[in-house]
């Protein structure tokens, strides 16, 4: 898609409403400051005589100019600009009141997005990381805290900004009733790797979406073929389940992502690298080289074979 | 003919300056990240030359003085990862022991000084301290030897009351 | 036995190795004990009671001497007109200077002595002199289990049974010694070091079954119990306490007698995803067996990770009291003391059996269940109803009571534990109203004698990162003795009107030694300070008082000796939980440290130090 983060390109009602703020926001406020460059352009290029020629005639001439372009006319926008602002915050869906329990809960780390699924009974939850599914048919209550520093969690072409505050508990209700994939980012100076620590929603039929979640909140299966048992022994036998987890295995951690399913996710390292056998080898390997000062260490200690059968483990787990 | 020299005021390039100063954005307040930029670098690109676990052959290689000095984000650091990996679960909320020794005393069976400490993470030891070397990158292990080290000093991040 | 120069010295070497090793600085203070409760004995009959498994001799074959963990001995020799003239006899070092939990063994004339770490068995020949050692048997357990265990390197006991003395070795090995030879006869792999599995409990020997639980909760273990085959310690069946029903071996048979533990598979429904694999509910407490009813009792541990927000959901079966049949470990019932715990309330103690007159019916079959929440609980032990629920520390707050009714706690939302929020002054602490050290019940005085603490804390919820071997809690706790003045209490407990009688109160010190009761109406424990004392059980009176060389955190004996004559056998070594913070490697100026406990242990150091020493007295 060509605007895959654009504010003016809404896929939800939340968005709709912003957008409706901002398509004239942006014509608008496009047109003033049009018209003031080229009042500035006439002003310093029209031809000049000498001060006795352009001698105002009246004292208090161009008064005129002052009182309508600069309090009339600014008066009336930006009045009409408050009370459209005003009026989009009433009907953008804040939770009001007290929220009900959370179907999702996402934690913000530095620099990755912790996801928990609360739907279903409490041995339905399951974790993941960096992507989200929702269903198209229903809007869905998301819980939002911290783990360290003030991140914020926007997915622009569905809703607005809504921070994570470490010591506070926010709510944000979204629906997105059209099927499809939209790209999020953090939208709050959060350390060294703000700028790479994105995140995927994907709006799933509700029928697919069943699929998913039932696909997700089973364990992983034990590896399937032989590179994959190697692979899996690779992973079990080093520093991996330090910080990370594979439901299914003794690996429990959550320190990092939950990797229990990271054969399904489109994108690694927090929706800034796509996932694939490339990818995998590099992140593996040198994470830090990819994204500076990334918790995830380097770990060069690998042989080739087995880093390929490590990678092949991983993507085995969809 | 008359030279026309361009008889803008002086001020109106100072309001242009300012409006356009005014203008560009601004970058919303840092947020406190916990990263630590300088060390970076060139404490990881030395993980490929130096060994992490034991290494047979006379004498320690790994060097004597931490490498991070006397950074207080190393300390810090140290002590958000002395909780991550469960050495308080052993070695007490704030290393004054467990189901390890303590870490604030002065007894210490393996040696005290920064590289023998960074052993002792690494490698482990023989009564149930397992070896993180294989398992943890280099920088973290000097920075939760920077905490322990800071132990009962004025330096000390989160200290016990 | 004769007391000999060699014996007198290895005592006073005792006491002042032990007196050598605390702070140097001044003299350790006195432990300041007061009394508390009516005054006059207890009147009227002794209440009607039937034991099921009374001592048949004078031995001590099984950890708590008889299978119902009463604790009582019939030797009445000893008695409140004699008892003060009591000494020491004779003394024998174990070597280990760790927390002696445990109790020695007295059959046919020979004492058998588990150490702790490197759980030496040293047999004493009784019928020589001062008592000759007849052997040592050194398994060499895996050093590294040293680093994994929780609370120190204790061991808390054997059974004898079909010619061998039977018990764990710290690395999660069970082994089986000739009693007369000290060869080892078997030895049997029961868990893994390298998960934080050890075993720390005691062993109990039912009919042909040696029955070990596991220990490692604070490592995110997964418990069980399981029972090998006596003559050749193989593994005959293993009970999950968390899982699928069919790993907890819950079947046809079982019927919970509330509705809250009746669904089925709760040892998965009850956690979320795969959190029961990390689910701790280990058993590392006390098992009793009715062999009226064939039923085998014991108590699960706390539910893995200590910061509940992590588990959401009731987290069965942890913090329950489960009853299982020995020969296939079927489960019969279970019931959930504290559901979805908060505060690492483990249920491990000991269940008592008793038959007793309660309110009206003649002889119910009970089972008595001192809790670490500070709750009495005593239940139907064929049904596993609880009866009767009674705060017996005052400083409990966690909870104003139970509904018998559904069987659950009123808790105190105020005092929940969370993430990333500090919750103050909740009573009791983490390490409970009592620990695992065991009560002793006596059908003379119908009292239960609990050696109870009085310990509050503070509470952090953190995040916890699960890592295979090291301790997965997400906790901060900080502790600190509670109001009132004093840490350590003595209670004489009427468990049919749910009332103190008698108590006797340490100002400085929880009470962390097992308590023994005989026919001689005495009741013999220690204090963590090393007193070992004797008392009147009917009224508290103190009638000896013995200072060793080292805190008492074990459990007293009594048995007949070879001469006809009736003696007592305490271990006197500070260590466990709350006593390894007067041991060296632990620093005083962290009260996070030991998982919480040095906050309210700290001085200790002042009054005590390591040991490794076994007293016997006699007259």
């Amino acid at each position: 898609m060509s605007a895959p983060r654009s504010i003016l390109a809404p896929a939800a009602p939340a968005a709709e409403i912003l957008a409706k703020l901002g398509w004239p926001a942006l014509v608008g406020f496009t047109a003033v400051s049009v018209v003031m460059a080229i009042l500035l352009v006439v002003v310093a290029v029209r031809r000049r005589g000498s001060f006795a020629e352009h001698a105002p005639v009246h004292a208090r001439g161009g008064m005129r100019w002052v009182v309508i372009g600069g309090f009339i006319i600014p008066g009336i926008a930006f009045t009409a600009a408050y009370v459209a602002t005003i009026g989009s915050l009433r009907a953008f869906p804040m939770t009001e009141g007290t929220p009900g329990p959370p179907d999702i809960r996402i934690i913000g780390h530095q620099w990755w997005w912790e996801v928990e699924y609360l739907m279903g009974d409490t041995s339905d939850h399951f974790k993941t990381a960096n992507e989200l599914h929702l269903p198209t048919d229903r809007p869905v209550e998301i819980e939002l805290v911290s783990a360290d520093v003030i991140h914020s969690f926007w997915v622009p072409r569905l809703h607005g900004k809504v921070d994570l505050i470490p010591g506070t508990v926010n709510h944000i209700q979204i629906r997105a009733p059209q099927a499809g994939r939209y790209d999020g980012a953090c939208a709050e100076f959060c350390g060294l790797e703000h700028a790479r620590m994105r995140l995927q929603l994907v709006a799933d039929a509700p029928a697919d979406f069943a699929t998913w979640i039932a696909r997700m909140r089973q364990p992983a299966p034990p590896p399937a073929t032989a590179q994959a048992a190697r692979g899996q022994a690779v992973f079990m036998g080093g520093a991996c389940p330090v910080c990370h987890a594979i439901q299914g295995t003794r690996a429990l951690a959550s320190a990092g992502p939950d990797l229990t399913h990271i054969g399904s996710r489109q994108m690694i390292a927090a929706g800034w690298l796509p996932q694939d056998v490339a990818t995998l080898h590099a992140w593996i390997m040198n994470a830090p080289s990819l994204k500076p000062g990334v918790q995830m260490p380097q770990l060069t200690w690998f042989n080739g074979p087995e880093l390929h059968d490590l990678v092949a483990y991983l993507e085995g787990l969809k | 003919m008359t030279t026309r020299t361009n008889n803008l005021p002086k001020w109106t390039l100072a309001l242009a300056v300012v409006a356009a100063a005014g203008c560009m954005p601004r970058g919303e307040n840092a947020g406190e990240g916990r990263a630590t930029v300088v060390h970076n670098q060139s404490v990881d690109r030395a993980v490929i030359n130096q060994p992490v676990g034991p290494v047979p052959g006379p004498g320690d290689i790994a060097p004597l003085a931490n490498p991070l000095g006397n950074d207080p984000t190393a300390r810090m650091e140290g002590y958000h990862l002395f909780n991550q990996f469960n050495c308080a679960g052993c070695h007490g909320g704030r290393g004054g022991g467990g189901m390890g020794p303590s870490l604030r005393d002065t007894g210490w069976l393996y040696g005290s000084t920064a590289d023998r400490i960074f052993n002792s993470i690494a490698q482990g030891r023989g009564r149930g301290m397992p070896s993180w070397g294989a398992r943890i990158p280099e920088k973290q292990i000097w920075e939760l030897t920077a905490y322990i080290q800071s132990m009962r000093t004025d330096d000390e991040p989160e200290a016990p009351r | 036995m004769k007391v000999t120069r060699i014996s007198i010295s290895l005592a006073l070497a005792g006491a002042l190795a032990g007196g050598c090793s605390k702070d140097a600085s001044s003299v350790p203070p006195k432990l300041q004990t007061e009394r508390v409760g009516a005054v006059t004995d207890l009147g009227g009959q002794p209440p009607s009671t039937h034991l099921v498994s009374p001592l048949p001799n004078g031995d001590w074959r099984l950890p708590a001497g008889d299978y119902a963990n009463t604790r009582f001995s019939p030797l009445k020799q000893l008695s409140p007109d004699n008892v003060s003239n009591l000494r020491v006899i004779t003394t024998v070092a174990t070597g280990s200077p760790h927390g002696h939990e445990g109790q020695p063994l007295v059959v046919n004339d020979t004492m058998y002595i588990v150490t702790p770490y490197p759980n030496n068995l040293i047999a004493i020949d009784l019928t020589k002199g001062t008592g000759a050692v007849k052997f040592v048997y050194q398994p060499h357990p895996d050093p590294r289990a040293q680093g994994i265990a929780c609370c120190d390197v204790v061991n808390r006991g054997a059974s004898y049974a079909d010619g061998k003395i039977i018990y764990n070795l710290l690395d999660a090995t069970t082994v089986a010694v000739d009693a007369n030879t000290g060869q080892e006869v078997w030895r049997t792999k029961v868990g893994d070091i390298d998960i934080g599995e050890t075993t720390t409990a005691a062993v109990l020997v039912v009919k042909d079954k040696a029955l070990i639980g596991n220990s490692g909760g604070e490592l995110g273990v997964r418990g069980w119990i399981v029972a090998l085959d006596v003559k050749t310690g193989k593994e005959v069946w293993r009970g999950y306490n968390t899982g699928p029903d069919k790993d907890v071996l819950i079947g046809p048979e079982f019927h919970a007698f509330y509705p809250k533990d009746q669904a089925p598979n709760q040892g998965v429904t009850t956690w979320p995803s795969e959190q029961w694999r990390l689910g701790g509910s280990t058993v590392w407490g006390w098992i009793s067996y009715d062999p009226e009813l064939d039923l085998v009792y014991y108590g699960t541990g706390n539910p893995g990770v200590w910061n509940p927000d992590l588990r959401p959901g009731d987290n069965k079966w942890s913090c329950s009291i489960i009853a299982r049949r020995p020969d296939d470990g079927h489960v019969v019932w279970a019931t959930q003391l504290v559901a979805h715990d908060k505060h690492d309330y483990d249920e491990i103690m000991e269940n008592i059996l008793v038959d007793m007159d309660w309110k009206g019916q003649p002889k119910r079959k009970l089972l008595l269940h001192p809790g670490r929440t500070g709750f009495f609980y005593v239940l139907d032990r064929a049904t596993g109803e609880i009866l009767a629920a009674d705060k017996y520390v005052e400083s409990t707050n966690w909870a104003s009571g139970y509904d018998l009714k559904t069987g659950e706690a009123h808790e105190d939302p105020k005092k929940q534990t969370h993430t990333n929020r500090v919750v103050e002054d909740i009573c009791p602490s983490s390490t409970g109203a009592k620990d695992f050290t065991p009560s002793a019940f006596s059908p003379l005085t119908g009292l239960v004698y609990v050696p109870a603490h009085n310990t509050c804390m503070n509470y952090e919820g953190m995040a916890a990162n699960y890592i295979a071997g090291t301790p997965y809690l997400g906790a901060d706790v900080k502790m600190y003795p509670g109001p009132g003045g004093y840490q350590g209490e003595l209670i004489a407990w009427d468990p049919v009107r749910g009332k103190k009688v008698w108590g006797l109160r340490d100002a400085a010190l929880p009470v962390y030694s097992g308590v023994l009761a005989t026919a001689g109406n005495l009741v013999f424990y220690g204090t963590m300070e090393g007193s070992f004392r004797a008392v009147d059980a009917r009224n508290g009176t103190i009638l000896y008082e013995f200072h060793t060389g080292s805190g008492i955190v074990g459990n007293p004996i009594t048995y007949m000796g070879p001469d006809g004559k009736q003696y007592v056998a305490i271990y006197s070594g500070v260590g466990g939980w709350m006593g390894a913070v007067a041991q060296p490697e632990i620093s005083a100026d962290d009260p996070y440290a030991g998982l919480g406990v040095v906050g309210a242990m700290k001085d200790i150091k002042k009054y005590t130090g390591p040991g490794d020493t076994l007293y016997v007295f006699g007259l």
